[in-house]
C-alpha cells in the first residue's frame, strides 16, 4: 500500500490523469477522491464536474492506498457506454499508476489484476453472477428482451386474463396510456399492462393489498403471477424479473460466496436508480459490509418512465440509515469544466427560477453550479422562425456556413463562431424531445414530416450528412420497406393470411404501403438478375405458401436466412452502417420471436414426402403476427450503438435522453419548433396541464408500498420536474454555444390581463409552473409588447 | 471565439477469445456481421450442438460433485442415458441419468429458440455426450479444480501505421475445465495423466492444466484450426497464470467430443488426413481401426473403432512454455490489430465491404455462412467471380 499523499503525487504525475486534484479552489475533487471515514459517501455531482474522473481515482485509491483488491470493487452505473467509459480509465489510469510505482511499491502492489475489478451496469453485472453462482442442477438465466419478453406474456398470461375481461381491464389501463383513452388496440393493451406489472415488481408493491383495491387490480396482479411463476419455470427472465429473482438469492444466502469477495461498491446514475434496485444495493451493503459510494445529481433525473425514483436519491441519507443504521457524508461538486460561463448562467437560472422546482431538489440546497473555463464571449443564441420550414433552411444555412467557410457571424455583432481546421460536423449535435423525421397519424392514416426530417433534408441539400438512424421508425425507412415488403409478397402473395391475424388499421396502412413499395422493385429487376433473379425468386417461395413448393424445399425453412437471400438484392443492407443497424434491430425481432412464437419463425411447406396442411398457413400467419406487425406498430427500437464509431462528418440527431453524460462543443436545442400556438395536444411537451401517465401510476400504487415514496410532492408538481429536468440535461450539454431553435411565436409576450391570451407557456423557455415569465420585461407602454427580451441573443 | 474539436472516442475495447478473435480469423466479414452488427445467425445448429454438450457435461460434473462434497454415494460410471424422445412422456429418469441433464440443456436452449437441426443431429449428439461423461467423467471429474473459470488480461496494441481509437485492449474467455493434477496423488492409470506425461515429459510437483471441449472433429495439421486450437491453449495459459491463487499451468487439453463417436464427417476428414499424411494421432500399421477406417464408407457406421483408439483422437494435450504463450499472444495481439485497423477504416467512410474483405479459407465455414448468396469473395471462387442470384428456399 502506498500513503494518500503518495497516491496523489502519482495521479498528478500520470499525463493521462491530468486533473490538478489538490487545486485548492476544488477542495470537493479532493474529498470526494480521498473521503475514507465509515459513513457512505453520496457525491452530488454538477453536469460538467468530473463525477466520472472522481469515480475512478476514488476505486484506485482504495486498491492503492487502502490495500482493497480490484475484485473486491464493483462499479455499477446506467448505460453500457458509461460502464464501458469507466472501464477505459480505471484500466488506463490504473495502469498508468502501476507503472510509476518505485521497485519497493512494485513489490506490494505490482501483482493486483486491475481487469478483476467488477465495472458494468446493474443488470449485466446481475446477469453474470447469476450465470456464474448458478445453484445445482440448474442452468444460466436466459435474458428475453423487450419484444421477446411480451410476447411471452402474452401466451402466458395476458392472453387468457384479458380476452374475458376486456372492459375491465381496459378501464383501468386508461389512466395510463398516453391521452387517457382506453387501449386502441390489443397491442398496446398489452404493452401498457406489461409496463404496468412492471412497475409493481420496481416499486415493491404489496400484491395482496394492490389485489384488493379493485376488480381490476386483482386481474392484473393474476397475470403477474402467471407471468412471474412461467418466467421463473422456464428460466427466461425480463429485466425485472432477474432483478427480482437477483435479491431472492441475495437474501435467501445462496450468493454469499460471491459477496465474501466484495468490500466497496460505488454506486454512479444513482438519482436513476428504483426501489428493486435500492433494495438490491442495501442487501449488498448490509450482507457484505461493503463500504459505499453512491454518485448522482437530482437534476439531471430523467428516467421516471423506466420506474426510476429521484426521491431515493434525494432522500438517501435516511434511507439508507434506516435500512443499515449507518451514516451518510455528503459533498456537492458544482465547479464545471465543461460550460462557458454564459451557458452556466443560463441553466442555472432555469432551474432556480422556477420556484415550484426548488422543493424537489436535494436538501439542504446545493450551491449553484460555477463555471471554471473562462468566458467564449459568446452568450447563449436563439434562432427563432415563423415556420418550421424556414427555421430548418436558416438553421441549415448557419451550420453550412460553419462548416464550408469555417466561420460565421453572430447576429449583427462582430462577434463569430470559427471552427478550427480538424473542426467537423460531428462536432454539433442537435437535441430535441423526439428526433423522428416522419410520423404516422392514426386518425387520418397519412404520414407527416416532422421538424428532424425537415432539417435533414435541407442539410442534405447542402451538401452535408445526417446521422440519425432513430429517425424514422424502422416502418417507414424505403430499404426496410422493401425488403419487408419481399418477405410478405413471398410468404402471403394475395393478402389473405394478414386479414387471419386481425392487424390495427395502423399496421396494415403499413404492410400495404410495404407490398406497395417491394411490387415495384422487383418490376425494376434489380441484379443479380440471373435466371429470373428476384421475380423468380419470390414467385418460388408464393408457391410454397400456396402448398406447391418444389422438390428443392425441405420441411421448413428459416425466415431469417430467406432475410439474408434477400439483401443481395439491396446491397446497403450489406455495406452501410445506418442500413446494419436496421437490418439489426429486423433479425433481432425475428430471433426474439423464434424464443416465444409457435414454429419458432420457420416457415413449414408441403413436401413429397410430408403434408403439412394447415402447417403451411399458420407458420407464414405466425411470422406475420409475431415479427412483421410489431414492425408495422413501430414497437421495434434500433440499437445505434452497435456502430464502433459515428463518422466525424456527419451531424447527429439525438433526443435529450440519448445525450445524457455526453458533451459537444456546440448544441442546438429544439425548444419549440412545432409550436405555434398554445395548443391543448403539445401541453405535454412545454407545460402539463395534467397529471402525465407515469406519474399517475406512481399514485396508484403509492397506497400499497412498504413505506410512502412520492408521497411529500404532488402529482402536478412531478409531472412538472421532469420537463424541468429533461431541459436542464439539454442546456448543460454544450462547451461553447448552446443555440435554441424554435417556432417564433414561442417568444409572444401575451395580451391580456395575465398576459397570458396567445402566448405559449413553455418550461424549457423559462415559464414557472404558476404560469409567470420572468423573461417577461414590465411593459412601459399602454399596450403588450410584441415579444418578450430572451436571455439569449437571438440569430 | 473557435470551437473544441470533440474529443476522439478512446477506449479499452474487449475481445472474447472464442468469441471474437477466433471468429475474425475464421472470417473477417462473417465477424463484422454476426459480431460488429450482432446479425443472428438463421440456423444455429453449431450453436446447439456446443451448448449441449457444454451444459450436459458441466450438469453431470456438478451432479458428481455434489454427491461427493455431501458424502453421498457416487454413483459409478457408466450412467445410464435414458433421451427423452419427442412427443413421448418424460422417461423416469435415475437422479444421474444422463438423459436427465441433457434434458434440462435442451429445454434451456430451445427457450431461446435453439434445436437441433433434425432427429439424427440430435441422435448423434446423445450418443456422443454418453461417452464422453462415461469414458472421460471417471479420469477427469475427479482432477477437476473448478469448471467455467472466466479469465481476462489486458494487453498492448502493437503500433502500426494508421492511429486507432486504443492503445490497450482486454481479452476474455472461459475455461471449460481447470485441473489441479499432484502426480503422486493420480493414479498411473489415469489416462489423462498419462496423455500430459506423454507430451510433457519431466513434469514434477502440483501444476493446473486447462482443458476446453470443442463441439468439432480433430482438425488436420493443414487446418488453421489446429494452430488456432494451440493459441487459445496458450492463451488461456497466460491469463490464468496472472491470477493470484494459480498454479503453474503445465498443458492444455482440447477434448475433440466428436471424435468419442465419428460421424461421416469426422471419417471423411480422418481418411484424407491418413491419405495426405495431415493428422497426427493415427491407428496401428494394419490395426483393425485401420481397416475399418479403410473400409468405411458414407452411411455407414464408424461405432467399431476401438474406444482407445477414439479416445487417442479426441484427447490433444497442448504443452506450455513461456516461448509457446508468447508466440500465441504475438498472435491474437496482432489480430486485435487487423481487427482495429478495420473499425478505423469503416469509420473513415470506407463500405463495409470494402473496410472487412473476407478471408475465409474454409469451405466448410464459408457453405454455413448467412452472408455467402452476395460475399464478393467465397472459398473456392474461381477467378472472376461474380454474384449470382440466389436460389428458392
Amino acid at each position: 500500500m502506498i500513503s494518500n499523499d503518495r497516491f496523489l503525487d502519482l495521479v498528478s504525475a500520470s499525463d493521462s490523469i491530468g486533473h490538478g486534484l489538490r487545486n485548492p479552489d476544488d477542495s470537493a475533487q479532493f474529498q470526494t477522491v480521498t473521503y475514507a471515514d465509515n459513513a457512505a459517501l453520496q457525491i452530488v455531482a454538477g453536469p460538467g464536474s468530473g463525477k466520472t474522473t472522481v469515480l475512478v481515482l476514488r476505486a484506485l485509491r482504495y486498491v492503492f492506498v487502502e490495500g482493497v483488491l480490484p475484485e473486491g470493487i464493483l462499479l455499477t452505473t446506467f448505460t453500457r457506454k458509461a460502464a464501458k467509459e469507466l472501464r477505459t480509465r480505471w484500466l488506463d489510469w490504473g495502469e498508468a499508476i502501476l507503472r510509476k510505482l518505485d521497485s519497493s511499491e512494485k513489490l506490494h502492489l505490482g501483482h493486483i489484476d486491475l481487469n478483476r475489478c467488477q465495472i458494468d451496469t446493474l443488470d449485466s453485472i446481475i446477469e453474470q453472477t447469476l450465470t456464474e453462482y448458478r445453484l445445482p442442477g440448474t442452468l444460466a438465466p436466459v435474458v428475453a428482451e423487450t419484444s421477446a419478453s411480451n410476447l411471452i406474456f402474452r401466451r402466458t398470461a395476458f392472453r387468457q386474463v384479458y380476452e374475458s375481461n376486456k372492459d375491465t381491464i381496459d378501464d383501468l389501463l386508461s389512466r395510463y396510456t398516453f391521452e387517457n383513452q382506453i387501449p386502441g388496440n390489443r397491442g398496446e393493451a398489452l404493452r401498457t399492462t406489461k409496463r404496468l406489472i412492471e412497475r409493481l415488481v420496481q416499486d415493491r408493491v404489496d400484491l395482496d393489498s394492490y389485489a384488493k383495491s379493485g376488480h381490476a387490480e386483482e386481474l392484473i396482479t393474476e397475470m403477474l403471477e402467471r407471468f412471474r411463476s412461467q418466467v421463473y419455470d422456464k428460466n427466461v427472465f425480463d429485466f425485472t424479473l432477474l432483478e427480482e429473482s437477483f435479491l431472492n438469492r441475495l437474501k435467501n444466502g445462496s450468493l454469499d460466496e460471491w459477496l465474501t469477495e466484495l468490500q466497496v461498491i460505488l454506486i454512479d446514475e444513482y438519482q436513476d436508480t428504483n426501489p428493486l434496485q435500492e433494495a438490491i444495493y442495501f442487501s449488498l451493503i448490509k450482507k457484505a459490509d461493503l463500504a459505499a459510494t453512491i454518485v448522482g445529481d437530482d437534476d439531471q433525473s430523467m428516467y421516471r418512465f423506466r420506474g426510476g425514483s429521484v426521491e431515493l436519491f434525494t432522500d438517501f441519507a435516511r434511507r439508507y440509515y434506516q435500512a443499515t443504521g449507518r451514516e451518510t457524508k455528503r459533498i456537492d461538486m458544482v465547479r464545471n469544466f465543461r460550460s462557458t460561463p454564459e451557458i452556466v448562467r443560463f441553466y442555472n437560472d432555469h432551474i432556480t427560477l422556477d420556484h415550484g422546482f426548488t422543493t424537489a431538489r436535494v436538501n439542504p440546497p446545493k450551491p449553484q453550479v460555477i463555471a471554471v473555463r473562462p468566458s467564449g464571449g459568446i452568450s447563449v443564441l436563439g434562432m427563432f422562425r415563423a415556420s418550421e420550414e424556414c427555421l430548418a433552411e436558416a438553421l441549415a444555412e448557419f451550420l453550412h456556413k460553419l462548416v464550408d467557410r469555417r466561420v460565421v457571424q453572430v447576429g449583427d455583432t462582430n462577434q463569430e463562431i470559427r471552427m478550427s481546421q480538424e473542426g467537423n460536423l460531428g462536432d454539433i449535435v442537435f437535441l430535441s424531445h423526439s428526433v423522428e423525421e416522419t410520423t404516422y397519424q392514426r386518425y387520418n392514416g397519412t404520414v407527416e414530416q416532422r421538424f428532424p426530417g425537415l432539417l435533414r433534408r435541407e442539410i442534405e441539400t447542402k451538401g452535408l450528412n445526417v446521422f440519425n438512424p432513430r429517425g424514422q421508425a424502422l416502418r417507414s425507412i424505403h430499404d426496410v420497406e422493401v425488403l419487408l415488403g419481399l418477405m410478405l409478397l413471398a410468404v402471403d402473395s394475395n393478402g389473405t393470411l394478414i386479414d387471419e391475424v386481425y392487424p390495427t388499421n395502423e399496421a396494415r396502412f403499413f404492410l400495404n404501403q410495404w407490398r406497395t413499395k417491394a411490387r415495384k422493385f422487383i418490376a425494376s429487376n434489380p441484379p443479380p438478375n440471373n435466371d429470373q433473379g428476384l421475380r423468380g425468386f419470390i414467385r418460388s417461395w408464393q408457391q410454397a405458401a400456396l402448398g406447391q413448393a418444389t422438390k428443392e424445399f425441405p420441411v421448413d425453412w428459416p425466415v431469417l436466412e430467406i432475410v439474408f437471400k434477400l439483401i443481395t438484392w439491396i446491397p446497403d443492407f450489406q455495406q452501410e452502417s445506418e442500413h446494419q443497424v436496421w437490418l439489426e434491430g429486423i433479425t433481432r425481432i425475428i430471433a426474439s420471436a423464434s424464443m416465444a412464437s409457435a414454429y419458432s419463425m420457420h416457415l413449414f411447406q408441403n413436401t413429397e414426402k410430408i403434408y403439412n396442411g394447415k402447417h403451411v398457413r399458420i407458420s407464414r400467419m405466425r411470422f406475420i403476427a409475431d415479427a412483421l406487425i410489431p414492425i408495422a406498430e413501430a414497437q421495434v427500437d434500433v440499437d445505434e450503438d452497435i456502430i464502433p464509431s459515428i463518422p466525424r462528418d456527419r451531424l447527429q440527431f439525438m433526443t435529450v435522453h440519448q445525450a445524457k453524460g455526453l458533451e459537444f462543443p456546440l448544441v442546438v436545442v429544439n425548444v419549440g419548433s412545432r409550436f405555434t400556438m398554445n395548443h391543448p395536444k403539445q401541453c405535454f411537451l412545454r407545460f402539463p396541464d395534467k397529471v402525465s401517465n407515469v406519474v399517475q401510476a406512481e399514485n396508484d400504487v403509492e397506497a400499497h408500498l412498504p413505506a410512502p415514496l412520492r408521497i411529500g410532492r404532488g402529482a402536478m408538481d412531478r409531472t412538472f420536474d421532469d420537463l424541468v429536468r429533461l431541459y436542464y440535461v439539454a442546456y448543460s450539454r454544450p462547451q461553447s454555444v448552446l443555440l435554441l431553435v424554435g417556432h417564433e411565436n414561442c417568444l409572444r409576450y401575451g395580451t391580456g390581463k395575465n398576459y397570458a391570451s396567445r402566448s405559449i407557456p413553455n418550461i424549457a423557455l423559462g415559464w414557472c409552473r404558476d404560469k409567470t415569465w420572468p423573461w417577461r420585461q414590465s411593459p412601459t407602454g399602454h399596450r403588450a409588447p410584441v415579444k418578450v427580451e430572451p436571455p439569449f441573443m437571438e440569430i | 471565439m473557435e470551437l473544441e474539436v470533440k474529443r476522439t472516442e478512446h477506449l479499452v475495447p474487449s475481445y472474447s477469445l472464442t468469441g471474437d478473435l477466433l471468429s475474425y480469423l475464421r472470417c473477417r466479414l462473417q465477424y463484422r456481421y454476426y459480431n460488429g452488427s450482432a446479425l443472428p445467425p438463421s440456423r444455429p445448429v453449431q450453436l446447439w450442438f456446443g451448448s449441449f454438450i457444454h451444459g450436459t457435461l458441466e450438469m453431470s460434473y456438478n451432479y458428481w460433485r455434489e454427491a461427493c462434497v455431501t458424502g453421498q454415494e457416487v454413483p459409478t460410471f457408466p450412467w445410464p442415458c435414458t433421451k427423452h424422445e419427442w412427443q413421448r412422456p418424460t422417461p423416469d429418469w435415475d437422479e444421474h441419468d444422463i438423459g436427465r441433464f441433457a434434458d434440462i440443456v435442451e429445454n434451456n436452449l430451445r427457450q431461446q429458440g435453439i434445436q437441433a437441426r433434425s432427429a439424427d443431429t440430435r441422435d448423434a449428439a446423445y450418443l456422443r455426450v454418453e461417452l464422453a461423461v462415461n469414458e472421460l467423467g471417471p479420469i477427469l471429474f475427479p482432477l477437476i479444480a473448478s469448471a467455467e473459470r472466466k479469465v481476462i488480461g489486458t494487453r498492448p496494441v502493437p503500433m502500426g501505421q494508421i492511429p486507432l481509437r486504443c492503445d490497450n485492449y482486454e481479452v476474455h474467455g472461459v475455461i471449460d475445465v481447470l485441473t489441479h493434477i499432484t502426480l503422486s496423488q493420480v493414479p498411473d492409470s489415469n489416462l489423462i495423466r498419462q496423455y500430459v506425461q506423454e507430451v510433457c515429459a519431466g513434469l514434477h510437483g502440483t501444476y493446473e492444466v486447462v482443458v476446453d471441449y470443442k463441439g468439432s472433429r480433430r482438425p488436420r495439421l493443414d487446418e488453421p484450426y489446429w494452430e488456432q486450437g494451440d493459441w487459445q491453449i496458450q492463451t488461456y495459459a497466460w491469463l490464468r497464470q496472472r491470477q493470484p491463487e494459480a498454479l503453474p499451468v503445465a498443458a492444455g487439453i482440447l477434448i475433440y467430443i466428436n471424435e468419442l463417436m465419428p460421424g461421416g464427417e469426422e471419417m471423411r476428414a480422418l481418411q484424407r488426413g491418413l491419405r495426405d499424411h495431415t493428422t497426427d494421432v493415427k491407428p496401428g500399421v494394419d490395426s483393425r481401426d485401420a481397416q475399418i477406417i479403410r473400409m468405411w464408407r458414407t452411411g455407414m457406421d464408424a461405432g467399431q473403432l476401438s474406444l482407445d483408439f477414439r479416445l487417442r483422437r479426441a484427447i490433444r494435450v497442448v504443452p506450455i512454455s513461456e516461448q509457446s504463450i508468447k508466440n500465441a499472444l504475438d498472435a491474437f495481439d496482432n489480430v486485435v490489430r487487423q481487427t482495429e485497423e478495420d473499425i478505423q477504416a469503416e469509420a473513415s467512410g470506407l463500405n463495409i465491404l470494402k473496410s472487412w474483405s473476407p478471408n475465409c479459407r474454409d469451405s466448410d465455414t464459408c457453405a454455413a455462412c448467412d452472408f455467402r448468396h452476395f460475399c464478393p469473395k467465397p472459398t473456392d471462387a474461381p477467378q472472376g467471380y461474380s454474384i449470382k442470384a440466389p436460389t428458392a428456399p
